[in-house]
């Protein structure tokens, strides 16, 4: 069962002014329980506005989403919406505001109505999966800490709520691999331990293909391909997408494009070294 | 809700009034603004009315955008005409129980409503027509004497220009803020005064968070490509006074100035033979 539909979205800002800008159109697609759904396209192709519609922040002009069997537009539902569907933003870290970490991951809780001690349970538990030891870090104030590890307890701000749909906007933006390696390990840890529905918008292409069942390709606001990573990868146009593509890939498609009878729906180098190998085989023969 | 603060904002345009040297504009307005405030016989008034008008209709800006930015600003527009009306002493128009509305009053209520709507339009358009950039040269030009008075004029208008470049920034890091503390349900529309305070805080602290990073690393930007706070050489070079300029506030003065100084210079002798009497 789908627990996003999404049916002939289209959303513009500034809708009815000179300056009018549409930045999603009639975009029809939907997510099943417990799938990771990557969302990839370049800059201003319309995927935060996508997301964006996940938990009720914006509604569709035209179309519709429901979420968990529900229209987003429904008055009582939608207001608690937040509850089930996590939002990590970009550069989460802009939004600590509390005076220790241990407050600012139960900011979110707090507003859950929950009790004290589930609250302490739940913020200790998600500092433990962002790879923090919550002994040393809950009584610190979150501006004494580097941007590597405010990103994590960002993160874990809303991991501690729990939420059946977990969504993340470029979560690894401008971290040290070691940053991305913290982030990635708890997104994969948290889905094992739930059993959640994750999407995630990011640039890192090569680590996303690996962790997604499904991917979508978003371009100029329109949905251009939407399935199981390896078929994208495998469409001859995606490099015209101004998408960051990991090397092997670009080579991949490049030697297709001269004639060459490879696969490029590859999903790590590993598979493209292969690929190359067995291609170079048949060539000498 | 922030991306409806749209009054004033700058139209980029290559217009006649777009083109116009931003110290041009900014002495025009001060004289209209200046004339008007001075002096609300008729004729001064619909001179300057006119002269905004035209230099709308000459800035390609459509007028119904710009009037539609007055919105909540008619409120104030139609109370002060309404009270003018009612409050002045004079010749009896007609009554409405108590109230009597004066033949004075509704003269002295449209002049009040003219020049409320001058003194929009003229801070509007220049606003709509001069980029944050321009202004701020422009004042720093136009304030530049004061430096001999040791006015640090050049900190001020980078201190300006600073602060109106990152007002988009600020608004647009406000959404986003506002959006995350929603997503973790931050009580915005509580019933609770207090509530809705603290919920404001936890925007308000990481903008202000947010701003001092900003400030240190510009500060640092700046320094390490040699400001000193003295003055700057690059921008007033872009400035232009050409002659064009020199006709726009030929027509502004003669438009503006001259009915206020026949006014006054007719009106002279008159005093003067009162005060023999």
């Amino acid at each position: 069962m789908p627990v996003i539909e999404i049916n002939n979205l289209s959303y513009a800002y500034n809708g009815g002014t000179p300056d009018e800008k549409k930045v999603l159109d009639n975009i029809t697609l939907s997510v099943e329980k417990g799938e990771f759904l990557g969302i990839i396209g370049a800059n201003g192709s319309g995927k935060s506005t996508l997301i964006q519609h996940f938990n009720g922040l914006l509604y569709p002009q035209s179309g519709s989403i429901s979420v968990l069997g529900f229209d987003t537009r429904d008055k009582h539902y939608g207001s608690q919406l937040w509850k089930y569907v996590g939002m990590v933003f970009q550069f989460p870290e802009q939004q600590i505001f509390e005076a220790t970490v241990y407050d600012e991951l139960a900011y979110g809780l707090s507003n859950m109505e929950l009790d004290r001690a589930e609250i302490e349970v739940r913020v200790d538990e998600a500092l433990a999966n962002v790879g923090l030891v919550p002994e040393q870090v809950r009584a610190v104030s979150p501006l004494c800490l580097s941007g590597g590890m405010r990103r994590r307890i960002a993160i874990a701000s809303i991991l501690a709520m729990k939420p059946d749909i977990l969504v993340l906007d470029e979560p690894m933006a401008g971290l040290d691999p070691e940053g991305c390696a913290h982030i990635l390990a708890a997104i994969k840890r948290y889905r094992q331990e739930q059993d959640v529905t994750v999407i995630m918008v990011s640039h890192y292409i090569n680590e996303l293909i690996v962790l997604s069942d499904r991917v979508a390709l978003l371009d100029n606001g329109r949905l251009r391909a939407w399935g199981p990573a390896r078929e994208l990868l495998a469409r001859d146009d995606l490099p015209n997408y101004d998408l960051l593509l990991p090397d092997y890939l670009k080579l991949l498609h490049n030697l297709k494009k001269r004639g060459l009878k490879v696969k490029t729906g590859v999903l790590t180098v590993e598979e493209a070294a292969g690929e190359i190998g067995r291609v170079l085989e048949r060539i000498k023969c | 809700m922030l991306r409806r603060m749209k009054l004033g904002k700058y139209v980029p345009g290559n217009s006649l009034i777009h083109r116009l040297d931003p110290r041009t504009k900014l002495l025009g307005g001060l004289i209209v603004v200046t004339a008007i405030l001075v002096n609300y016989n008729w004729p001064v008034l619909l001179l300057n009315a006119g002269l905004i008008f035209m230099v709308i209709f000459l800035s390609e800006i459509n007028l119904p955008s710009v009037l539609r930015g007055i919105k909540w600003l008619w409120i104030i527009f139609i109370f002060s005409f309404l009270a003018q009306c009612v409050y002045t002493q004079g010749n009896p128009l007609f009554s409405l129980g108590p109230l009597t509305v004066t033949i004075e009053g509704v003269y002295r209520g449209l002049a009040t409503f003219l020049r409320l709507l001058i003194l929009f339009l003229s801070s509007t358009i220049l606003t709509m027509t001069t980029s944050p950039m321009k202004m701020a040269g422009g004042l720093e030009a136009l304030f530049a004497p004061l430096t001999r008075l040791r006015v640090p004029v050049n900190q001020f208008a980078m201190l300006v220009t600073i602060s109106l470049r990152f007002i988009p920034t600020l608004i647009e890091e406000a959404e986003t803020v506002t959006k995350a503390q929603k997503s973790r349900g931050a009580p915005f529309a509580s019933p609770k005064k207090l509530v809705r305070l603290k919920t404001l805080l936890a925007v308000l602290i990481p903008l202000v968070a947010g701003s001092l990073q900003r400030a240190t690393d510009l500060a640092v930007a700046m320094e390490s490509r040699c400001y000193t706070g003295g003055p700057h050489h690059s921008r007033t070079k872009n400035l232009r006074f050409g002659r064009r300029d020199l006709a726009a506030l030929a027509i502004t003065a003669a438009v503006s100035i001259l009915p206020l100084l026949y006014i006054y210079c007719a009106a002279l002798p008159v005093q003067s033979l009162q005060n023999l009497r």
